[in-house]
């Protein structure tokens, strides 16, 4: 909810400048001042929360597969990838059916691709790249069995390697085949995003000693990952002016990798630390899959009627910013929670996970 | 009440709500998709609030989470351990 209300934030901060400035768009002339990087260290520190979910869902592989079994059942994974494809293709429809209403045409072919890599909406690559990293658990959990830190590494050059190409595209160095190898680079494809979840089984199966090892370094890792956040703020910076664009379309590169990799460590490291509002944000948690999958359609709703109704907000990210969070946060919870009470309750399951 | 009972209460109106209205204690709750990476942090949650007992990270394993017997019984051994 945070990262798509700064990326709207930067919409109406260059994009929709003119709809409270006398200036023709896309206009600049807020980059550098503070509410611009207000915004961007809010998109620069939930830039774990994707490698986190996929971490959580290698953890849970881990779960199921237990003390005894060798790997996990394909029914087990018949059922996750049900419980996730079913609300998945619901909003994807929903989003659709927006761009359809403003004028957008799709053929058959068209609509499958985009349910095949979640493109509806920025967010849903996250749910056929998950599937397909369901798909390869049975095999993941067996080699994990076999040789954990050889997997662990070969994950880690695997997705750390693409990331690194990232850096290629947007500098326009051109390589020999790299044009070949683009498509590793789609979010949506598993190799780009294969080391959190096999990380999530990793220390699943080893959980105890994890813990201790990262124990003893917990204060250090915190300091790297405030590091990190404010290394990824600077890169940024560095690859835009390098890239000879005013603005370039956001992507994670290595650092961004290396924080998400510190975070989740330190998180694992200060477990037994009690945070503030811990208990909302684990019930938040829990509806975490619902809130994603509606948040996003609200949250463009909501921008949307700002800019044609009340368009002096999108001047003040004061106002803008917590009214997006606000809205893109409660009215995915009241629905679910309209659901729930409702007659409707056991199709619950089909429209929020 | 006894656990079992509220167990199986907890899962059939919280965890399936309301899609498994005749599951059994045996049923196996991870295979038929009712407990997910999310609904086993909120059983642990609520066995703790609801029982008094903490269950270690360590044990939030298949072997003691698949159906609510496998629970009871793991429940059971952790509070004579």
């Amino acid at each position: 909810v945070l990262y798509h209300a700064s990326a709207w934030g930067f919409i109406a901060m260059f994009w929709w400048t003119d709809r409270y400035l006398p200036v023709t768009v896309p206009n600049f002339d807020q980059k550098f001042n503070l509410t611009y990087f207000s915004l961007r260290t809010i998109e620069q520190y939930v830039i774990f929360s994707i490698p986190a979910f996929l971490f959580v869902s290698g953890y849970f592989i881990a779960v199921a597969t237990g003390r005894r079994q060798s790997t996990i059942s394909w029914k087990l994974v018949g059922a996750r990838i049900k419980t996730l494809i079913i609300p998945y293709i619901i909003w994807s429809v929903v989003m659709l059916l927006l761009e359809f209403v403003q004028g957008r045409a799709f053929n058959p072919a068209e609509i499958l691709l985009i349910l095949f890599t979640g493109r509806a909406t920025e967010a849903f690559y996250f749910v056929p790249l998950l599937i397909q990293l369901y798909i390869l658990a049975p095999f993941l959990v067996l080699l994990a069995k076999k040789n954990w830190k050889l997997l662990l590494l070969v994950a880690f050059l695997i997705e750390f390697s693409i990331r690194g190409m990232g850096y290629l595209f947007t500098l326009g160095i051109d390589s020999p085949g790299l044009d070949q190898l683009a498509v590793l680079t789609n979010a949506w494809f598993f190799p780009a995003r294969i080391f959190w979840f096999v990380m999530g089984i990793v220390v699943g199966f080893h959980l105890k000693s994890f813990r201790e090892a990262l124990n003893r370094f917990r204060w250090a890792l915190a300091a790297v990952t405030i590091f990190l956040l404010i290394l990824g703020i600077v890169e940024w910076e560095f690859l835009l002016q390098r890239s000879g664009e005013v603005w370039i379309a956001p992507y994670e590169t290595m650092v961004d990798g290396f924080y998400a990799l510190s975070f989740i460590l330190a998180f694992l490291a200060f477990e037994e630390l009690k945070l503030p509002f811990s208990k909302r944000f684990e019930n938040l948690g829990l509806k975490s899959y619902g809130i994603y999958l509606s948040h996003t359609l609200v949250i463009i709703l909501a921008s949307k009627i700002v800019y044609r109704f009340a368009p002096q907000i999108l001047g003040y990210q004061i106002i803008f910013q917590p009214l997006l969070i606000f809205l893109g946060l409660g009215v995915p919870l009241v629905l679910m929670e309209i659901m729930n009470r409702s007659p409707a309750r056991k199709y619950y399951v089909y429209l929020f996970g | 009440m006894d656990k079992t009972q509220i167990l199986l209460d907890y899962v059939k109106d919280e965890l399936a709500r309301g899609r498994a209205p005749n599951l059994k204690a045996t049923d196996d709750l991870l295979n038929a998709g009712i407990l997910d990476s999310l609904g086993i942090f909120q059983m642990v949650t609520f066995i703790e609030k609801q029982f008094g007992i903490q269950v270690p990270d360590e044990d939030v394993v298949f072997d003691n989470f698949y159906s609510v017997e496998a629970l009871i019984n793991y429940l059971q051994d952790l509070e004579e351990s």
